[in-house]
């Protein structure tokens, strides 16, 4: 959690960066309604300065979000979200259903992965590999799919505090059929790493 | 044995429907084969009896907390309705001296070796520190609100001070629980509006109890449930209040459901029978039942669930 000043307008907007054109309406809808004049909600919270402030924001995440083309070049300088050409296609054979594909013993991927070359994006290779929808991995586990869609993107500096993001890690990494903990180490260590680089979130 | 999950039913403002849905909960968990008790917290004013229409019984919390009676089974009587034991509250504000909280924990070790799945606390009004404390030691707590100003406004001041309760707890130095208990003054000298100034503050003056302080706002989950709902704005409410939740304290309130307002409630009253038992299909009734279905899965309503016009269950 943080500030609005420092919160992206997917934070704002609590969605994922993946969200529908319509969850992008919706959450719209309801922050016009949330910090508006008729605000129930809101008023005791947030003087009508600072809901006037929060509506600005709203707006503008709307119309950024709504826009495809500035809703990329925002994942791209704000996030720092490279953006793929194509729609990701998975690696290789995915013919198991995504829950067998879970289950099965890493075969592939284990032995070539060298941890530490490990990051969010190799991350992201092994899932798609092993057709397990990120979706699929937040319901099972309850974790925010926004910590997944970072880790996946190395916006490591977005990931909550590090008490947290091991368990999600671990939790992660054994869907995968990844070593959990050899994962979970690398990724708080990528964690640290980062903080010492100075990318600006907004 | 696992132990039992303690639900904690809350939310400051007095009349907000807190007995109400403890004991109705109570009841559809126990109605779906679980091993529940329900325990009467609201110390002093305690009614969760009648809500269950059964009369004030012999042995109650406060024989517990006084050490009148030594075990906790002795404590519990049963409702009438099947695997759901009831401890009732003290009536009496004098019998029941504020509890120390050495007592409050020996309570509640109690209560985890008894052999239930869950157990509901029903809390009195206001944020005493007993109703504070208890709130805290809930594997969730539910806030029950209201789609009116003051109860909204009491919500919040509700998580505010559970909130600061937790800090002041988790922080062992004396200057960093002074920061603390200013905060709580909205007019503070030192500029602290929100949890995240104190945060901010306090990790200034020690990194690590800064870091404890953040944990803990990522932990805290309180679950709301907004009553007597009658229109689609209502519903909307909770919607609302988490998302200004986050963007003032920096806290997570799952949204977990809402109860119509329904006359079937003040009729089941009138007879002193749960209304869950009474009018089973009634709206208020399918409301419990849904927030019951949530709390049990850990899953909260998404702003999906808006773009049905119609109310869906
Ligand atoms: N959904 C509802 N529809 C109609 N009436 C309701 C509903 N929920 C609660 N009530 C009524 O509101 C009144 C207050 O409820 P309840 O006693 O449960 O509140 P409480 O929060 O426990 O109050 P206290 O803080 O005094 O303990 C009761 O008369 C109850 O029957
Ligand atoms: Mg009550």
């Amino acid at each position: 959690m943080k500030p609005l000043r420092e919160q992206n307008f997917y934070e704002l907007f609590e969605i994922p960066v993946s969200a529908t054109r319509e969850q992008i309406e919706q959450a719209y809808a309801l922050a016009k309604k949330t910090y508006g004049e008729q605000s129930l909600a809101a008023y005791s919270l947030f003087d009508s300065e600072e809901r006037k402030e929060i509506i600005r924001k709203t707006h503008l995440a709307y119309e950024t979000l709504s826009d495809e083309n500035r809703k990329k070049q925002y994942d791209r300088d704000v996030l720092g979200l490279a953006v793929p050409e194509k729609p990701p296609q998975p690696a290789g054979p995915v013919k198991t259903t995504p829950a067998a594909a879970a289950s099965e013993p890493p075969k592939d991927i284990a032995a070539p992965v060298e941890i530490e070359s490990l990051t969010g994006t190799l991350l992201r290779q092994v899932r798609e590999r092993r057709g397990i929808p990120l979706q699929e991995i937040a319901d099972k586990t309850r974790i925010n799919i926004t910590y997944f869609e970072f880790l996946e993107r190395n916006q490591y500096r977005s990931l909550p505090p590090s008490v947290y993001l091991r368990s999600y890690v671990l939790q992660y990494a054994r869907i995968l059929g990844l070593d959990p903990v050899r994962v979970a180490d690398r990724v708080l260590f990528l964690v640290e790493q980062s903080k010492g680089s100075g990318k600006r979130s907004v | 044995m696992d132990q039992g999950e303690i639900w904690a039913v809350g939310g400051g403002k007095g009349g907000t429907g807190k007995s109400f849905l403890a004991a109705n909960l109570g009841i559809t968990l126990a109605n779906q084969g679980k091993r529940v008790l329900l325990i009467d917290a609201d110390l002093g004013c305690a009614n969760l009896h009648t809500c269950l229409g059964i009369d004030y019984p012999e042995a109650t919390l406060s024989d517990l907390l006084t050490g009148r009676i030594k075990r906790i089974e002795q404590a519990i009587v049963p409702t009438g309705i099947t695997r759901l034991g009831l401890i009732s509250g003290a009536q009496d504000i004098l019998a029941m001296a504020n509890p120390k909280h050495a007592q409050k924990t020996r309570l509640l070790k109690q209560i985890q070796e008894l052999d239930m799945e869950y157990i509901i606390l029903d809390l009195g009004a206001g944020t005493s520190f007993n109703v504070l404390d208890f709130f805290l030691i809930a594997d969730q707590g539910i806030l029950a609100v209201l789609p009116e100003p003051t109860s909204i406004e009491n919500v919040y001041r509700f998580i505010k001070s559970v909130f600061y309760r937790r800090f002041r707890k988790i922080a062992r130095e004396e200057a960093v629980r002074e920061i603390i208990a200013q905060a709580m003054d909205q007019k503070n000298e030192n500029g602290i509006k929100t949890p995240y100034d104190l945060i901010k503050q306090v990790a200034r003056m020690d990194g690590a109890v800064g870091e404890l302080l953040k944990n803990e706002m990522y932990s805290f989950r309180p679950k709301l449930v907004v009553n007597q709902v009658r229109s689609k704005d209502d519903i909307t409410l909770g919607f609302s209040m988490r998302s200004s939740c986050t963007q003032y304290f920096g806290i997570t309130v799952e949204y977990i459901g809402y109860v119509e307002y329904d006359d079937h409630v003040w009729q089941a009253t009138k007879r002193r029978r749960p209304l869950v038992t009474e009018y089973p299909m009634s709206s208020s009734a399918r409301g419990i039942k849904s927030v019951a279905a949530r709390l049990v899965t850990h899953e909260q309503l998404t702003i999906d669930y808006l773009v049905d016009t119609a109310p869906r269950r």
